[in-house]
């Protein structure tokens, strides 16, 4: 049999030395990139630099300061005011101070309590560490914490046994705290004490929430990498048979991700939570070309072939299906770089590159090295040629004789299935918030869980409220607005607290009206109101800032709300409320804060998977046409592949995933995948029919010699990105899981609905075997 | 709360003790805090109009006006009364302090849309006064008892020759571990004082400049506080300033408060 050698090839195997020194030399190059790479786990990786939201976000920060901060939290079986546990409190505060960029520490023990007798103000910290602790004392430091608004579910919970230590770290302007250095400081309070105690104690607040971003990351590469490694491994050693074998396409995986990271630093980009799983799935994605070249060089060196025919041969054979495969893969990874969340628009980014990177270096690389290596010495022998190894097995042959025969039920029963899951998966629903990104048995979700459960939300959003002129906080009309529409919010049934300056004025006139509960109101006296804060602001302890509930020249004010809600879609709904609200209060006013960031990414979200399943279907389907050269074919072979994306769509709200971050890159990444085996059976189904074959015979040949591969290398995959169901980013989690689903339903396809749907539609024109 | 000597910012109200000692780094540096304790008694009484500015880590900036008077206490802290004038909306609040070699100061504010004089007791003197960079530590007595001293070296600043000596607070509840105090060799006040937090970072600096000598006191007309962790700065400034003025106790007691 004549086998067809493409010039490029043949290109290649005349020159080796020029080929091999230039793409090492182009390899070296793009790889030096790397060094240079910045990482960012940042909130800000997450939003677009310059949109509306986050100059809006900044704005904010800019008027009333970032209040990052490490939270401790003790929870005490026996209640937080008694001696062991009032003593341990005062303690950790003290550490709290010494931990790394922690510009003030806030917590019971050091809250200024303000109180009034006769004519007198008394300002004290609330529990005291310079007299004895007695239990006298102590019960009366509990009644007035649970009493006081200021302090109730902020330092201490309503049953008072749960005490929170606040570590506020100094603004970073321009820079970024070092948040490493502040977790393990805050770690090391917490390791100082907690085998001494029955105390438990709970890290948390968004020093933790960033660094959980970075730790996961790294956790998850770690765990993530030498298995997905080891996989690959197996899967070579299984395909190949040879061991030599194993290490070329081991480097040429190597090279991919240096290339890939070189991009990544060559392009400016950074190395955040989505991208630094990119390397990970680049293992898997980019082995299949190398493999599909060797297992022919090997073959056609069984047959006797010499060393430079077999390459020449298998990399001709091979150029047009893996430049195909690689394409509609690098597509499913293209479609995502218009996206609006940096994150998602740069893995798409970095993995296209890659999954191109894997071809280029294949023909550019491991031609020209197999040609200066030696001939493998332990290849056996073999009469048969692979283009005819001979007859299909019975067992496909009675298989494709079923498929035969029901393909029209076959056809009907996906038809159906679709339908029902195009209904199920019209259930989706979009969350952006990063409450339960990380895996439960991480430490900071079972800390927020505990806080919500035990004390109320520690995330909310902030509504800024804008007086309109200087010092218009001191006007007592607007403060009467301001305190309807800060009791309106606090009457949500997921808000859990509400904080602003208004608290405070309240306390103050109740103090400076002898401390009788009526009076815990607001002045109604312009002057008497400009007095109060005049108080307040010579009462601050350290570090406390006045300009982080109001404005300097004191025209707008904050209203910072605690809330338990996680889904974002009611929280973009409750941003409109408090438009709403505020214009009827004739406020004006503005909502951000992380939270509502976070929030506001549902629609892209939404947008993204829209355009880039949109993109995917039309780039793969003009890839389908213009390789398989036939419009209809072409577009045919899309069913097959838009049928295990629908089903697993439909599993998404079984179970109880969201469309995030994580799933939503699920689409058409599985497009540009999965369509790499309808690509190879309708190659080869139209060979054989080229050959002379009747499309069942057609079918019994893929069933013998081309099923068993596609298996394998699905399986590799699936495995694979199954794996990332052990990552701590549950993003990450959802993300394997459902790539492997998917996967997994695509093989089946097209070894059931695909060969169905050919015979159907070659039924009527099968040209007869030839003589 | 003690800011008594806002108006002769680290200025000293105790004798002049002439024991020698060894010449330690330790005991040179009680010297030189006790030569600038010395330069600065017997001012008898001080009146002066202060501003403040201060101003956040963004370059916003917001100003106070107040006007104070001090009269000197011998065998005690000083008292001093500071009358506010701007922001206009708390014109005429009037704080009260006495402050005390031993134990907390007295402290009254009078608000005058209540038109009541109260009695403040705190124990706290790490806060900040009037949300400035410049907390009570800062601002109160800084008596020599309170802290450790230690003689590091001559240093040359701004052409000028000054004894860099580390003082270390002997109170737990400081907010800082250490200053550290550039003293001036020919009038013997501060130049420069830098402190230290807690965890032995450099927190904020305080730059004295315009020494003006009036009668035989130095008096700088200029404080600039920066704050290094929060990028944010305050300036105090003193005009009108005259020393040696003679006040009647009357001035100082919390019932004048209201007239």
């Amino acid at each position: 049999m004549q086998h067809s050698t493409h010039p490029f090839v043949n290109l290649i195997v005349q020159r080796p030395k020029t080929f091999l020194i230039t793409g090492l030399i182009f390899i070296i190059a793009l790889g030096l990139g790397a060094i240079g790479m910045k990482s960012d786990f940042s909130y800000r990786i997450w939003f677009e630099e310059g949109s509306d939201r986050l100059a809006l976000f900044d704005a904010f920060e800019r008027q009333f300061g970032n209040d990052e901060s490490a939270v401790l939290v003790i929870h005490s079986p026996s209640g937080i005011f008694d001696k062991d546990s009032a003593e341990l409190l005062i303690k950790m505060s003290d550490d709290v101070w010494k931990v790394p960029e922690v510009l003030r520490v806030d917590s019971l023990s050091n809250f200024n309590w303000v109180h009034a007798d006769q004519e007198e103000l008394i300002i004290e910290p609330l529990i005291p560490d310079d007299e004895p602790l007695t239990d006298e004392l102590l019960q009366q430091r509990k009644e007035i914490s649970i009493n006081n608004p200021s302090i109730l579910n902020y330092l201490i919970s309503a049953d008072a046994k749960t005490a929170i230590i606040y570590g506020r770290l100094r603004p970073n302007i321009g820079t970024k705290p070092k948040y490493e250095e502040i977790v393990n400081g805050m770690r090391a309070v917490v390791n100082k004490y907690k085998d001494h105690t029955d105390h438990s104690f709970y890290l948390t607040g968004n020093t933790f929430l960033t660094h959980a971003f970075n730790e996961s990351s790294q956790r998850d590469a770690k765990i993530l990498m030498p298995l997905v490694f080891g996989l690959t491994v197996v899967f070579l050693i299984l395909s190949l048979k040879n061991w030599g074998g194993v290490f070329i396409p081991m480097g040429v995986i190597a090279l991919t991700v240096i290339g890939t990271l070189g991009t990544v630093g060559w392009a400016g980009m950074v190395l955040g939570t989505l991208t630094s799983i990119v390397p990970q799935f680049m293992i898997a994605v980019s082995i299949a070309v190398v493999v599909h070249v060797l297992i022919a060089y090997y073959q056609f060196l069984s047959l006797g072939m010499e060393k430079e025919e077999a390459i020449v041969l298998s990399f001709s054979k091979n150029l047009r299906p893996t430049l195909l495969t690689s394409i509609s893969t690098t597509i499913g990874f293209v479609s995502f770089t218009g996206s609006e969340i940096p994150q998602i628009a740069e893995m798409g980014a970095m993995a296209a590159v890659g999954a191109f990177l894997s071809w280029i270096l294949t023909y550019w690389l491991v031609a020209p090295l197999l040609v200066l290596l030696p001939k493998p010495k332990k290849i056996k022998k073999s009469d048969q040629s692979p283009e005819h190894i001979g007859e299909p097995s019975p067992r496909a042959i009675r298989y494709t004789n079923w498929l035969d025969k029901y393909r029209l039920p076959i056809m009907l029963f996906y038809a159906l299935l679709c339908g029902v899951s195009i209904y199920g998966a019209t259930k989706i629903e979009v969350n952006s918030d990063p409450f339960e990104y990380f895996d439960p048995t991480y430490s900071l979700s079972i800390a927020n869980h505990f806080m919500e459960d035990h004390v109320g939300g520690s995330l909310g959003p902030e509504i800024i409220v804008d007086s309109g002129e200087k010092e218009g906080i001191k006007d007592p009309i607007f403060l009467n607005k301001v305190d309807k529409l800060q009791n309106w919010i606090g009457s949500f049934e997921f808000v859990t607290k509400t904080v602003s300056i208004l608290d405070i004025l309240k306390d103050m006139n109740k103090n400076l009206n002898g401390g009788a509960p009526e009076e815990y109101r607001l002045a109604q006296d312009r002057r008497e109101i400009a007095e109060q804060l005049f108080l307040y602001t010579m009462s601050l302890p350290q570090g406390m800032d006045i300009n982080d509930q109001m404005t300097l020249e004191n025209e707008s004010l904050r209203i910072t709300a605690m809330w338990n809600l996680h889904n974002t879609n009611r929280a973009l709904q409750f941003v409109r409320d408090v438009q709403d609200k505020a214009s009827e209060l004739d406020l004006n006013t503005y909502v951000t804060g992380k939270n509502i960031l976070y929030a506001g990414n549902n629609p892209l979200v939404v947008n993204s998977f829209v355009t880039s399943i949109s993109l995917a279907i039309f780039l793969v389907s003009v890839l389908l046409i213009i390789g398989l050269k036939s419009f209809q074919i072409g577009l045919l072979s899309l069913i097959p592949n838009t049928i295990p994306l629908i089903l697993g769509a439909s599993l998404l709200p079984i179970y109880g995933i969201y469309l995030d971050i994580g799933t939503v890159i699920v689409g058409s990444v599985c497009l540009g995948i999965a369509v790499d085996d309808t690509i190879h059976f309708l190659a080869i189904f139209r060979r054989q029919i080229g050959l002379g074959y009747s499309s069942k015979e057609a079918v019994a040949y893929i069933m013998t010699y081309t099923a068993p591969a596609l298996f394998t290398t699905t399986i590799v995959l699936v495995l694979a990105f199954a794996s990332f169901t052990l990552a701590l980013f549950v993003p990450n989690q959802n993300f394997g899981k459902f790539v492997a689903i998917i996967l997994s339903i695509a093989l089946i396809a097209d070894l059931t609905f695909l060969p169905a749907m050919v015979l159907s539609l070659t039924r009527y024109r099968n040209p007869s075997k030839k003589a | 709360m003690k800011h008594t000597s806002i108006f002769f910012v680290l200025s000293f109200s105790f004798f002049f003790s002439s024991f020698s000692y060894a010449e330690t780094p330790e005991s040179k540096g009680l010297k030189i805090a006790r030569m600038t304790e010395k330069a600065n008694e017997g001012f008898i009484g001080e009146e002066s109009d202060m501003e403040m500015i201060l101003i956040n880590a963004h370059g916003d900036r917001i100003e106070r006006k107040m006007n104070s008077i001090t009269k000197e206490i011998k065998n005690d802290g000083d008292k001093s009364l500071v009358t506010f004038l701007w922001p206009a909306d708390v014109k005429g609040t009037k704080m009260l302090t006495w402050s005390h070699k031993e134990g907390s100061d007295d402290q009254w504010l009078y608000m005058p849309s209540h038109k009541r004089t109260r009695r403040i007791s705190s124990r706290s003197q790490t806060g900040s006064f009037m949300a400035s960079e410049f907390s009570y530590e800062d601002l109160g007595s800084q008596e020599i008892e309170k802290y450790k001293y230690k003689y590091i070296r001559d240093a040359k600043l701004n052409g000028r020759d000054t004894w860099v000596v580390e003082a270390y607070p002997k109170d737990k509840k400081s907010g800082y571990s250490k200053q550290v105090i550039w003293t001036d060799k020919d009038h013997k006040n501060p130049l420069k004082v830098e402190y230290y937090n807690r965890r032995s970072e450099l927190l904020k600096t305080a730059e004295f400049q315009n020494y003006q000598k009036i009668k035989k006191w130095w008096r700088p007309e200029k404080i600039e506080m920066k704050n290094h962790q929060t990028k944010k700065a305050s300036i105090l400034m003193w005009k009108n300033r005259k020393l040696g003025k003679k006040f009647k106790d009357s001035e100082f007691h919390q019932k004048s408060l209201s007239r």
